[in-house]
């Protein structure tokens, strides 16, 4: 065969190919997210956010389920976002450079790459074991164990981006370098911190496996965080291994929640993240 | 104006020629030496800055004025590796109070009994204060921008405050733009409004001194004349040093000019002076466009 | 002196530090550190209490804890072959088949899609990314199980014109819950971030190389395999890495639909386990010290697997960056 037509046919085929793996890849999320809807949608309704967890066979809903996921992700963003925000202002501002800099970030993405289900042991260790119990708080933690590495990653390339003359500009005042970055440095960077934020959230919100062992999970509705506490991703965890239809049909109201909860904050985030970019 | 005072006779044929001012020195430089880590980028460089006037520093690139205006309000200091030696004066009193130079100063001056000024640097900065290349408004209101740097020394009252916002906003040629806005972000202000916004701020402490370096260069011509107006005017209250590579800009508006090449003061005179009588060849080679 | 429009009661003497002290400087500056080294004290937290937890175990079976697949709560008989056997099978397989796909897909978008609809596309894309694994799950489990025992694993099972070791390979229950639709899972999770990073890797091509080669007289194909693939390799294969590691720790899409059965798979469409799945099935009722100190220190193995590999996806990555 002629060279020339060679090599065209196989680029057209390699054309092909490209598209037909982006046609595959979208087909997967479009399959996923109209199960979804198609199972989950239906079985949402006043119940679900009223009531706890029912007996299988009775009416009920995921409450307690839906309580205990906002009261543990909240306790693990509030740890986040504290440490997440220090630890990636001394990466960008103080020590980002030394050896100690290099490992410290090292580390912090390992952490972030971690199997959460390990973190999850972490947690059981140091929180559940020495107490003899499981509680809202381990579960609190665990998820801000998880939730930090995002923050910091974020925090410190939000901060490198400022330029170096808005620090001067702020010490030729005669601030001290811990004003000048609190009072302007974090303020010009505002919207990318909060984007870190909310990607920690986003990653932890559907976080099931570490939950398994620190908050263990709750059939009642239980605002006590030292007791075991319920939570979304574990109870669709329990439902959808079940044999029954009705816990079934609770499970996808649930991952239809965290799905809309998740996509929900990454919409936000990049409207922040656009809005900013306009001069 | 000046009068035109006899020129230091030197013992040395490299030593810049300086014709000093007769006036009061609020600020001033002797024997001014920097490195970036290893390397030398200042040689014992004299710089006098008489109050109340403008002082200019032009030369070509790479030859140290940014450098040197950037050692007078010790903000070199935010970066390690980086330091300075000799003596820089405020008032008569030494800043940097290094003892290594003392006794080359000694041999040269003799003077060995100056007071050190005991500031530490951002008591400095308050009296000195500087104005960067590219505008930068902190984000915050346009109040807030001026306030900022008052809030760090004194507690004011509302009124006070306000009295003081507006008075550096008047001296720097902006109130009338922006005082129906005064709650607005900085950010939102033209180019050449951000930088007046940016010596705003930097009076609002009444500093002695106001450095600026190359502050019109990245405005278009018609900010730049009211910058340059803005200075003229300031200079009634304030001793002023500009680093500027437009030699037509520092002819226009200073009292005097240094001229600096390869980290080195070549010639430091009244200005009009040094543009129609250059005494260095170099000088006259710069002035006159033949290299820049 | 200038005027000045502070009156000297109120101006404070210009010697004495201002607004701001020494101290508060300080303490901040200590914050951060603290914060800092506190991130690096939970890592380290996670590897000791792995090690302290899983010790016993290893005392107890020695090396032959990582060769022996018996899983036995009742005679204290545990090894960890079958679980990591599992990971690493899924693992690998899940990137046989992400790979290509997040490869046609990141090419795809930077040099044949329309630019119009190319960022709603690498958007959704992301989308996909970031959906929970525990919906990944439940679709697996509900949709891909049910779709693939009717319509993959009976047909196949049923018919008799196929050889005899194609025949055992596939040999397993017909309930979709096997090998194979784990790693399926997997691959469907990885891709959305495998695409994404290399997507990122090929944006950063010089735009004068790739016109240098087209200029050439160079087809797409022969620009991308030969040119533009080759430019990022070394990220390239930190991207693989990074799917892997990714894959390696993924717990809960894979819990639900791996068949968790603890010996070694002996097909491809078989039952098995991985060590996450291991982990979150049994260690809430775990039922002896063993037991746990076993599961702790299938932790530690996953831990060691998934360092090493992340670790030199960063090596990879980082040197890529220059």
């Amino acid at each position: 065969m002629d060279r020339t037509l060679r090599r065209k046919i196989t680029n057209s085929i390699f054309v092909v190919l490209c598209a037909a793996a982006t046609l595959v890849a979208l087909a997967f999320l479009v399959m996923i997210l109209w199960s979804l809807v198609a199972k989950g949608f239906g079985g949402i309704d006043a119940n679900i956010f009223t009531m706890t967890q029912p007996a299988p066979g009775s009416p009920g809903g995921l409450l307690n389920g839906i309580l205990g996921s906002i009261l543990m992700c909240a306790l693990g963003m509030l740890l986040a976002i504290v440490v997440g925000i220090l630890a990636g202002t001394w990466l960008a501002e103080y020590g980002g450079k030394t050896a100690y800099g290099q490992v410290v970030r090292f580390l912090n993405d390992v952490l972030l790459s971690a199997p959460s289900i390990l973190v999850g042991l972490f947690v059981y260790e140091i929180l559940v074991k020495p107490f003899h119990g499981f509680s809202g708080y381990a579960g609190g933690v665990a998820l801000g164990l998880l939730a930090v590495p995002i923050v910091t990653r974020t925090t410190e390339d939000m901060l490198t981006l400022q330029p170096n003359t808005l620090r001067e500009a702020g010490m030729a005042l005669g601030a001290g370098r811990g004003f000048v970055i609190r009072s302007i440095i974090w303020k010009a960077a505002g919207a990318g911190l909060f984007t870190g934020g909310l990607l920690g959230f986003a990653r932890i919100s559907g976080e099931t496996a570490p939950l398994l062992f620190t908050s263990l999970g709750n059939q009642f509705v239980n605002l006590k965080m030292s007791q075991p506490m319920g939570s979304l991703p574990t109870t669709i965890f329990q439902f959808a291994l079940s044999a029954y239809d009705d816990w079934q049909r609770l499970a996808w109201v649930g991952a239809l929640l965290i799905a809309i909860a998740v996509l929900a904050v990454n919409i936000v985030g990049r409207l922040v993240a656009r809005e900013t970019h306009r001069p | 104006m000046n009068d035109v005072a006899t020129p230091i006779i030197t013992r040395d044929p490299e030593a810049p020629i300086m014709v000093r001012p007769t006036g009061d020195l609020v600020l001033e430089a002797r024997q001014l030496d920097f490195f970036y880590g290893k390397s030398q980028s200042l040689y014992g460089v004299d710089l006098p800055i008489e109050r109340n006037k403008i002082t200019a520093l032009i030369g070509p690139s790479g030859c140290g004025k940014s450098t040197l205006l950037r050692t007078l309000n010790k903000i070199y200091d935010l970066y390690p590796g980086q330091n300075a030696t000799g003596r820089i004066l405020l008032d008569g009193k030494d800043i940097l109070a290094d003892r290594a130079s003392v006794s080359r100063l000694k041999e040269r001056d003799g003077d060995v009994a100056l007071e050190p000024a005991n500031l530490d640097t951002s008591a400095l900065r308050a009296r000195i204060g500087m104005v960067f290349q590219k505008p930068t408004p902190f984000p915050m209101s346009i109040y807030d921008n001026v306030a900022f740097g008052v809030r760090l020394y004194f507690k004011k009252s509302k009124a006070e405050m306000d009295q003081i916002v507006e008075r550096s906003l008047r001296r720097a040629a902006l109130w009338d733009e922006v005082k129906d806005k005064l709650n607005t972000s900085g950010l939102g202000l033209s180019g050449g409004q951000q930088q007046r916004l940016c010596v705003a701020r930097g009076i609002a402490v009444e500093p002695e001194v106001l450095l600026l370096d190359e502050p019109a260069s990245a405005l278009d011509p018609v900010s730049t004349a009211k910058l340059e107006e803005t200075l003229m005017e300031l200079r009634d209250d304030f001793s002023i040093v500009i680093v500027t590579h437009n030699l037509q800009q520092a002819a226009r508006i200073s009292d005097y000019t240094g001229f600096m090449f390869l980290g080195r003061m070549i010639e430091f005179r009244p200005t009009a002076e040094l543009f129609e009588r250059p005494q260095s060849t170099r000088t006259r080679d710069y002035v006159t466009g033949r290299f820049g | 002196m200038n005027a000045t429009t502070m009156d000297s009661e109120t101006a404070p003497p210009r010697e004495t530090a201002p607004g701001q002290s020494e101290l508060s400087e300080t303490i901040f500056r200590g914050l951060c550190f603290g914060a800092a080294t506190l991130l690096m004290a939970a890592l380290a937290g996670v590897v000791i209490s792995l090690a302290i937890g899983g010790w016993p175990a290893f005392k107890q079976f020695g090396f032959g804890f990582f060769t022996s697949s018996a899983w036995n709560p009742v005679t204290e008989d545990y090894g960890a072959a079958g679980p990591i056997v599992g990971t690493v099978v899924t693992s690998v397989l899940a990137l046989v088949i992400a790979l290509p796909l997040a490869v046609g897909v990141s090419v795809f978008l930077v040099e044949f899609c329309p630019r119009n609809i190319a960022k709603p596309i690498a958007v959704a894309v992301e989308l996909l990314a970031g959906i929970p694994s525990i919906v990944y799950g439940m679709w697996g489990l509900f949709v891909l199980a049910p779709w693939f025992a009717l319509h993959v694993q009976l047909p196949l099972m049923t018919s008799t014109s196929l050889p005899g070791w194609f025949q055992a390979m596939i040999a397993g229950i017909p309930n979709g819950a096997n090998i194979f639709t784990a790693s399926l899972i997997l691959a469907i999770m990885i891709l959305p971030y495998m695409s994404a990073v290399f997507r990122e890797l090929l944006l950063t091509i010089p735009s004068q190389v790739r016109e240098a080669a087209y200029g050439l007289g160079s087809t797409n194909f022969e620009v991308v395999s030969k040119v533009m693939i080759p430019y990022v390799r070394r990220g390239a294969v930190g991207v693989v890495m990074l799917g892997l590691g990714r894959a390696l720790g993924e717990t809960m899409a894979v819990t639900f639909i791996i068949g968790n059965s603890h010996g070694f798979p002996h097909s491809l469409f078989d039952s098995g386990s991985t060590i996450a799945s291991t982990i979150a099935n049994e260690f809430a009722e775990a039922t002896s010290d063993m037991h746990t100190s076993a599961l702790i220190a299938l932790g530690l193995v996953l831990f060691i697997l998934t360092f090493a590999v992340l670790a030199i996806a960063r090596l990879l990555l980082a040197s890529e960056k220059h």
